[in-house]
Parts: C-alpha cells; structure tokens; sequence
C-alpha cells in the first residue's frame, strides 16, 4: 500500500505495515498489529479514506485465517462502495475477490477477478505484492487449464521476484507452476527440469514443506508417463506425512490400478474416500467415485450412468477440463465397443467443454 | 461400491448442514499442488 499524502496518516502507516505483513504472512506480526490496530483506531474517528483501506485489509486477514463467511460479507460490504475506491484500492479489491474464489476453488471466477485487478496494478508500487499477484494468478491459470497463460504469469512473478526480493524459495514455487504446466502440456522432460531445479533450492534451504510439494508433482510427472513404479515410491513416501491426502490416495489408488494391483488400489481409495469426508472435499470424492466405478467389474452400462452423475459436479463448478477428460474416455471406450452414435455424443460433449475453457482466454 | 455410495450420502448430509463445501485450503481443480504464499512463524 502506498501512502496517499505526503505526511501519510499515522493510521494510514500503520494499516500499511499491517498489509505488509499480511502479504508476508508473517503471522506473528499480523497479530500483532491487529491487537494495535484494534486498540488505537476508533472507527468514528477515522475518514472516509481509512475506513476503507481498514475493510480492505480486514478483509485479507480474514482470508489468512480462513474466515471465508466473513471475507464474504466483507467484501459484499465493498463491492456496494466499489466507486468510492481509489485505483490501488479498487486492485486490493479484485485481488481479494480472485484469492477468495480461489479459495472456493471458484477457479474461473478467480481469473475473472484477477483479469480487473490487473488493470490497477500499475497504481501499486509495493513489487513484492505485483510478484505475488503475478504468483496467484498464474495459478488460477493453471486451474483453469489455461497453461501458456499460466507460463507468462509464473516467469514474470519469478522475474518480479529475483528483481526485489531475492528471495529464492519463492523463485522456487515459480519453477513449481512452470514445470505442472509443462506437464500439462506433455513437455515431460522440461517438467522434470523445472521441478529439479525447484527441488534444488528447496534442499539447499532445507523447505520440508516445499519439497513436498516437489515430490508430490514429481510422482505426478512420472504417474502421467504411466511409470507407475517410480511414481508410486515418490508419492508413497509423502504418504506417511499426510501431505494433502485426499489427492495423494488418488493419484495412488489410480497408479496401483493401472497396475494391477486391486487390493492396493481399493485401499488407497477408500482411504481417499475417508480422508475427503473428514476435510469436506467434495471435488475427490468424485473423481474417487469415478476411479471406483471404472475399477469395480461393472456392466459398462453402469460405469457409464456413474460417470455421467458425477460429471454434474464438474459441470456445475465449470471444472471443464475434467468434464472434458471423463468425457472423452467415456467416448473412447464407447467408440471401442462400437457404439459410435452414443460415442460421437461424448466426444461432442468434450469438445464442448474445450471450448469453454477456450472462451476463458477471451478478453474481456 | 457400497462403502462409496455411504460416504457420499454421509459428505451430502455432513455438507448440507454446515451450509457449504467448506474450503481447507487445498481444493483445486488440477492434481497439480501449488504452494500458496508461505507463512512465517
């Protein structure tokens, strides 16, 4: 946040070093200010100005703390001052609007909200926010299978990052998004670069939590390439330190099928089955529900009016890149059995739903 | 098959009375895992 006058407000300065380690996640701080802040401000004394940069900021520490229904209510408060805000206020806005999204793996309207936001961002000056915003939204784009997006996004965040803050780990994370998207776009061996050099770093700064992350999309890499082995050491080793668990078992449970290997298989399954009740996650239960149905001996018949329930999930949350996956496997399967009508009508379907994500390019 | 079925019941029914999917942090559409910002103890 910069300061608006020359001799900032003393309520202005202290907001902003409240925002600062907030966007630092510096958790201790973040507390701590929020106790000053509470004690020192009264509302009915602050003007027009402060009152809305302390919504504002109230509402990221609500994200920090994942208090989504008041983050909600918050930013419905804003969104009926939205002309009152000025232009690095309106970014702050739509910034959080996109990390709440994000947060409700609202995914698409996340890029929608950081696709405004950028049209402020020239008015912040604060670079270790632009990297992080540049951060945040390459990940939505990958979310949303919008990869070369992504890529953009994910280099300039690094650049912004290597320019201002040297701060490696973070470089790291970019090389995270750079080498899933690679990924993503089967460039396999450039994936394997990214995440080693991530991994490098991770190491050379002993981050357990990154190289987590590492090895987890590392066991992802090689499941996509079908080496089901390699894959399952790196992700079986994960296993044991509950490292997001719920994809962890699915990925798992996929790769034990692929080979095989049933009872392996249908423990992990059920023990993604499990874990997702427990954290609430609706999204893996039915993909677990699909592995399921594909895995169990079923008539296709039924496989396929399972697959079709659970696709209304994703269609629902204009997750369009998995309707578009189950239904081209659908219609590869159909096409195998030589039912081509009903064939032609899944693929049609996928091909609906790229072009949905096609139309998320769009400008807007 | 069975044991899913339950379960699913058993997340709709749980779901329906907090109100909403609630979010912990690591719902994503991919089965990529990206690190959000990392925080400082």
């Amino acid at each position: 946040m910069i300061l608006q006058t020359e001799k900032a407000s003393e309520v202005i300065e202290l907001l902003s070093r409240w925002n600062v380690s907030m966007r630092d996640r510096n958790l201790a701080v973040v507390e701590e200010l929020n106790i000053e802040i509470q004690e020192l401000l009264d509302p009915a004394q602050l003007d027009h100005q402060e009152l809305l940069w302390h919504s504002l900021l109230e509402t990221r520490y609500t994200l920090i703390h994942k208090r989504y229904d008041d983050t909600e209510v918050l930013l419905k408060q804003l969104e009926l001052l939205e002309g009152q805000l000025s232009p690095e206020m309106a970014f702050y806005y739509h910034f959080f609007n996109g990390m709440f999204a994000s947060s409700m793996n609202r995914h698409v309207d996340a890029v929608s909200s950081y696709q405004i936001a950028e049209r402020f961002l020239g008015c912040v000056e604060d670079k270790i926010e632009v990297a992080e915003f540049y951060y945040k939204a390459a990940a939505a784009f990958y979310h949303t299978r919008k990869f070369l997006l992504a890529i953009s996004y994910a280099k300039m965040a690094r650049e912004t990052f290597e320019e201002v803050s040297k701060n490696d780990l973070r470089c790291a994370d970019c090389e995270n998004i750079l080498g899933l998207c690679s990924l993503s776009l089967k460039q396999y061996e450039q994936a394997e670069e990214h995440f080693l050099d991530s991994l490098d770093i991770a190491e050379k700064f002993k981050s357990e939590e990154l190289l987590n992350f590492i090895r987890y999309n590392l066991g992802f890499l090689y499941s996509e390439q079908n080496l089901s082995d390699i894959a399952i050491r790196h992700l079986g080793e994960l296993y044991s330190k509950k490292f997001i668990p719920h994809k962890l078992s699915f990925l798992l449970a996929r790769e034990y099928f692929k080979m095989n290997d049933k009872e392996n298989g249908f423990y992990y399954l059920h023990q993604g089955m499990d874990v997702c009740c427990s954290v609430q996650n609706e999204e893996y239960l039915h993909h677990l529900q699909i592995l399921n149905a594909q895995y169990s001996d079923l008539p296709f018949g039924e496989i396929e009016q399972i697959v079709i329930e659970h696709l209304k999930y994703f269609e629902e949350k204009q997750l369009w890149g998995f309707v578009q996956d189950y239904t081209e496997s659908l219609a590869t399967l159909l096409h195998h059995e030589k039912q081509f009508e009903k064939a032609s009508t899944y693929f049609y379907q996928a091909f609906r739903a790229k072009t949905k994500i096609e139309e998320m390019g769009y400008l807007r | 098959m069975k044991k899913a079925k339950i379960l699913l019941g058993t997340f709709l029914v749980l779901t329906a009375l907090i109100g909403a999917v609630a979010s912990n942090g690591s719902l994503e559409a991919e089965h990529g895992v990206i690190r959000d910002t990392p925080t400082h103890l």
